[in-house]
């Protein structure tokens, strides 16, 4: 564990700090808490994009970069339009990538190399962070019993895994000329795609429709997590380590 | 079994499968395992998959359901597209010595694909202030004029397309070392039916994201 002591380190720890106070804290308070995760993610997102001079999609932490702004954007979208507050769940899923991305994770800087100056590099991660945070959301409404809710994260959720899907193989032609190369995280990409494709087969009971949730969740976190960084994995990802 | 009672199951039936598949592509992740690919088990799986994408877009057709129609057929198109290139695609790697012609043999700057020649003229690598590289490009003269390829920008030319791969240091007799650009050439028949799937996928996901946001 580190402490990042710049700005983009205190930003970071700030956010940390208040995800884990909206999760604490009475909802009264704890949504104007959780709500300005919102501007300093986008402000971290903004110092880190000047620090290193491209879009931070490059590695891990980078892409973890997106997912509390996205997720307290969330909040607000789901306050929005179904006109409830799910301020705690937000809260809990922030908590769990701002703590590795403020104390875990570090944050050297790097360049782009050659394969990632692509116009289809940022709507490609971008994609993959959003569905990533609405599949998330999907997961956490459906075990609070918001059934509507989590139909509509699980349903954007699904159009845009497919988009990044689409957008990574198209871009792997352009790259490399092979749209699909069997590389370990594309597998386990079209893996997770394929389970919730079968969500979309069964008008499930509440418990099957937590158990398939649960399962695709735990198969983003694999592919992000042990098959990104494990060494028993080689491919063409191999550049987005931590 | 009556029509009712196939409906019924259908459903949870495709979904195991999705299941089962979802396995299979983890598990075709590990080294050992992508042995099995191409293997007659596994051709026949997929041809067994297709037919029941295809059964699945004509039922949801004849049921009026365009989103399921629509994300089947998309399905099935990957699919197809996939057969295609494991059939047909060739592929060509190429390494050109970018060296003075007048001691460099003229197989080594030259390359020619089905009677389509192309001269290496020139290859430059761009760096970052730290040294480390930030682009490499190739200029190739074709008949008609010259062209150029970098990473990310592949040249297409004549139903072939030519990437910017890698490079590496060649050295002549007297022992000076040229820079050699590696090349892979491509014609791949498969990559727009795949596309044109990937396409009708996404629409469909777009289609079924939007009714739900109606509801």
């Amino acid at each position: 564990m580190t402490v990042k002591t710049d700005a983009l380190g205190l930003l970071l720890t700030a956010q940390a700090a208040l995800a884990a106070l909206g999760v604490a804290l009475p909802r009264a308070v704890g949504r104007w808490l959780w709500g300005a995760v919102l501007p300093i993610g986008l402000a971290a997102i903004a110092l880190r994009w000047a620090q290193v001079g491209h879009p931070p999609m490059r590695n891990l932490f980078e892409a973890f970069l997106w997912l509390p702004p996205i997720l307290a954007a969330g909040t607000l979208l789901t306050r929005w339009r179904e006109g409830i507050w799910t301020v705690r769940l937000d809260a809990v899923l922030g908590f769990v990538v701002a703590f590795p991305l403020a104390f875990v994770f570090s944050a050297e800087e790097g360049r782009l190399p050659p394969a990632l100056q692509s116009p289809l590099f940022v709507p490609h991660v971008l994609g993959y962070m959003l569905a990533y945070a609405f599949m998330a959301r999907a997961f956490a409404l459906e075990c609070a019993g918001q059934a509507r809710p989590a139909r509509r994260c699980l349903a954007w959720g699904f159009f845009l895994i497919t988009l990044a899907l689409a957008l990574g193989s198209v871009w792997g032609n352009e790259a490399w000329g092979a749209y699909w190369q069997w590389d370990p995280k594309e597998q386990w990409s079209l893996a997770t795609w394929l389970v919730y494709a079968a969500l979309f087969h069964v008008r499930a009971s509440r418990p099957w429709r937590l158990a398939l949730l649960g399962l695709g969740l735990l198969a983003i976190l694999l592919t992000v997590t042990w098959i990104n960084l494990s060494k028993l994995f080689p491919g063409m990802h191999s550049y987005a380590g931590l | 079994m009556d029509r009712i009672a196939l409906r019924r199951y259908a459903g949870p039936a495709a979904a195991c499968l999705l299941l089962a598949l979802a396995a299979a592509a983890a598990v075709l992740a590990f080294p050992g395992a992508r042995a099995a690919l191409g293997t007659p088990w596994a051709n026949g799986a997929l041809l067994a998959l297709l037919l029941a994408l295809a059964v699945c877009a004509v039922a949801a057709l004849a049921r009026r359901r365009w989103l399921s129609a629509l994300f089947h057929a998309g399905a099935a198109a990957v699919i197809v597209g996939g057969g295609i290139t494991a059939g047909h695609a060739e592929t060509w790697q190429v390494a050109l010595v970018d060296a003075p012609a007048e001691i460099t043999p003229p197989e080594y700057r030259r390359t020619v694909v089905d009677g389509d020649v192309a001269e290496l003229r020139g290859f430059a690598i761009e760096t970052y202030p730290d040294g480390m590289p930030r682009q490499y490009r190739t200029r190739l003269a074709f008949p008609e004029g010259e062209r150029e390829l970098s990473v990310n920008r592949p040249l297409r030319r004549k139903g072939v397309t030519y990437y910017q791969m890698s490079y590496s240091q060649a050295r002549d007799p007297y022992g000076r070392a040229w820079w050699a650009t590696h090349l892979t050439l491509r014609r791949d028949p498969g990559a727009p039916v795949a596309f044109a799937g990937y396409g009708l996928l996404t629409l469909a996901a777009l289609g079924m994201a939007i009714r739900e946001a109606r509801r």
